[in-house]
């Protein structure tokens, strides 16, 4: 692939349909966004507006009906459901709406989880990570609880902690607010941002919070399945 | 799910342990009880599978030739010195108790070889009373009366109880009739043959030899103990190959068992060959075969049950194995979409599954292990028929090879029926958890 000067991020004129039945259904139409490195972006829409869906693709967790995506210059359009893995393991790391932190793992645990599978990062290598981010996300205290034990909040913040561990290209969080009350969602928003301007890695996340999107530099609106607004930096 | 896989081990240790003790006593029955390891008969004997055709009719019974006893003994002396020797005479008898008498093996045994008593206690349950003893160190009531053990059956049918007279009606070795009379010593239940509705009753082979007109030292058998059971079948052959170079060629040969379909009852005594001056040499695994069965019916009814154990055990297993891995959809898909291969995540769920089934295995194995040593020896026969091969108590021992197969099935069968559900289960898509919004 030519290198040429791109963003972290280059999704080319993307489509996504599903079949329902007998009926197409086009979730995306056409969708071409570059994200810069060191971003923090959220791509903002009604429910049904594709946000999920282009987040899915950007994630390597679905393949686009036509169009490219490239992530760190690697196209990532036409690998194979191992490559793709491999590269969810190696640029990306991810935030769940609904947090999905494994149960039975305590903080610690969970945060350290994604390197299980980087058997080239020593053991301690990933202890002093995970020091690190515990304090970074301010839950010192709670190492040894596990997942139902810790609020919301907290919970998030492990993930936050876990998509970080691996020194992800991109973080990529889908409505990570959502299931937060407000002041708490100000907090994680806060620590995202606060983690975005010091490590500069690239954020994306979706939400339809006037309250969180403010926080972006970028805001991308999605209605239909296409990009019909982006505004820039609000702050 | 533990519990089931608990339920397994427990029960597998215990029907292995118990088919185990069944093999094992079935085997010292036969060993110990009544043929040793091997047997030395009469060629003109003929008592094959007379076990299966129900009878008491032994007048097919011969002694061995005096001379050729004595060359045989002289060989197995200087070739199998490892050896140890009993001796029996047994004869077809009519024993008349109470106005009622009824036909019987009698069966002659050496009281005062330590050897030779204790095996036939070993297969004797007594009941009431003693084991007989010769006659002529039992002279408390004033005369020289034998006497005898008879079975429960016997005792019953005979309206008599130890310390009652019986008289034994026989014919001599010469075929002439005689009769003696004897006090019964003891009752009880020969262990096996009481299955088969034999009827056998024990005295002491000097007895039994004066009754008969034996000459000292005559015997119908020859019964050989080797130190391991297991050589039973190249000391016959030594034995038979010993016979041939010491000029008994023809004389000392194995037994050639008759098949069940070839004997008529009724023929029986015409089978019977007094002409016929060899000597037969059979193994215990050979003279045996017939109550090894009834033992191995032990073993496949335990199989049977073990079989649909797993059957139902590993439907249910299977089961959970399902609900489980539905349960934990949004689990697996995380790890999926972490770029966990799903290879990976199928290998954790089933390590996970597999930890489930040591620890509960291992549970049952232990409870299984305690209770067999706590209480194995005081365990009596589940089933009352079962007593005639067990005794009346199992006397269950664990064996810690069959131990580990037993957790090698167990892990192999979990791994059998959790991992389909497993790999349906890492098939799922990861993007799944996005699109699922708890």
């Amino acid at each position: 692939m030519e290198e040429q000067n791109m963003g972290i991020v280059n999704i080319e004129n993307v489509t996504k349909e599903y079949k329902l039945g007998k009926t197409v259904v086009r979730a995306l139409g056409g969708v071409s966004l570059s994200i810069e490195k060191g971003e923090f972006l959220t791509i903002a829409g009604p429910s049904g507006s594709g946000k999920s869906t282009l987040l899915s693709l950007i994630g390597c967790l679905d393949a686009p009906t036509s169009g490219e995506i490239h992530i760190n210059n690697k196209r990532i359009t036409g690998l194979s459901e191992h490559e793709l893995g491999l590269v969810r393991r190696d640029l990306l790391g991810f935030i769940f709406q609904s947090f999905n932190l494994i149960p039975v793992l305590d903080v610690n645990e969970n945060i350290e989880l994604p390197l299980v599978i980087h058997r080239e990062i020593t053991q301690k290598e990933r202890q002093r990570r995970v020091k690190m981010l515990v304090e970074e996300t301010g839950l010192s205290e709670h190492v040894r609880k596990k997942p139902h034990e810790l609020s919301g909040g907290q919970q998030q913040r492990v993930a936050i902690a876990r998509a970080l561990v691996t020194k992800p290209d991109v973080i990529l969080a889908d409505e990570p607010t959502a299931n937060l009350d407000s002041l708490t969602a100000q907090t994680v928003i806060e620590l995202m941002h606060r983690i975005n301007r010091e490590s500069g890695t690239t954020f994306v996340f979706s939400s339809h919070d006037p309250a969180v999107t403010v926080r972006a530099d970028r805001v991308v609106h999605l209605h239909d399945g296409m990009i019909t607004l982006a505004l820039e930096e609000q702050l | 799910m533990g519990f089931y896989v608990f339920i397994i081990a427990l029960v597998m240790v215990l029907a292995g342990s118990l088919n185990q003790a069944v093999l094992n006593k079935t085997d010292d029955i036969i060993v110990h009880g009544f043929v040793s390891h091997i047997q030395i008969r009469s060629k003109a004997s003929i008592e094959q599978d007379m076990v299966s055709m129900y009878t008491g009719g032994w007048d097919s019974l011969s002694p061995i030739p005096t001379d050729l006893f004595h060359r045989v003994i002289s060989i197995i002396n200087t070739q199998i010195p490892q050896a140890s020797l009993d001796f029996r005479v047994r004869q077809n008898v009519r024993l008349v108790g109470k106005n009622k008498s009824e036909e019987s093996l009698l069966i002659g045994i050496d009281t005062e070889q330590s050897g030779g008593a204790s095996n036939i206690r070993e297969s004797f349950l007594l009941s009431e009373g003693f084991f007989p003893r010769w006659s002529g160190l039992s002279p408390e009531s004033g005369e020289q009366m034998p006497e005898v053990m008879v079975t429960d059956e016997q005792a019953k049918k005979l309206m008599v109880t130890p310390g009652d007279i019986v008289q034994i009606t026989a014919k001599t070795a010469q075929g002439r009739n005689t009769h003696i009379k004897a006090r019964v010593s003891g009752t009880g239940v020969f262990i096996i043959l009481s299955l088969f509705s034999y009827k056998a009753f024990v005295m002491d082979i000097r007895d039994a030899r004066h009754l008969l007109q034996f000459d000292p030292g005559q015997c119908t058998d020859i019964l050989i103990g080797l130190p391991n059971k297991q050589d039973a079948e190249t000391v016959s052959e030594q034995l038979l190959n010993s016979a041939k170079s010491s000029g008994m060629d023809g004389l000392l040969t194995r037994d050639e068992k008759s098949a069940v379909e070839d004997l008529e009852l009724e023929s029986l005594s015409e089978l019977k060959n007094p002409g016929d001056n060899g000597i037969k040499i059979s193994t215990w695994l050979e003279m045996g075969e017939l109550f090894r069965n009834a033992g191995k019916v032990v073993t496949t009814s335990l199989a049977m049950l073990l079989a649909m154990l797993f059957l139902v055990a590993g439907l249910l297993i299977a089961n959970i194995a399902a609900s489980n891995s539905l349960e934990r959809y949004r689990e697996i898909g995380t790890l999926l979409t972490l770029g966990f291969p799903r290879r990976t995540v199928a290998f954790l769920m089933l390590a996970e599954i597999l930890g489930i089934f040591t620890v509960f295995a291992c549970a049952g194995f232990v409870t299984a292990a305690l209770l067999i040593v706590k209480a194995g020896q005081n365990i009596t026969s589940p089933v009352p028929a079962m007593e005639f091969i067990t005794g009346k108590s199992l006397n269950l021992t664990v064996d810690p090879f069959i131990l580990a197969m037993d957790f090698l099935v167990i892990i192999f069968y979990g791994s059998i029926a959790t991992v389909i559900p497993v790999m349906r289960a890492v098939r799922m898509h990861p993007q799944q958890v996005l699109d699922n919004r708890a």
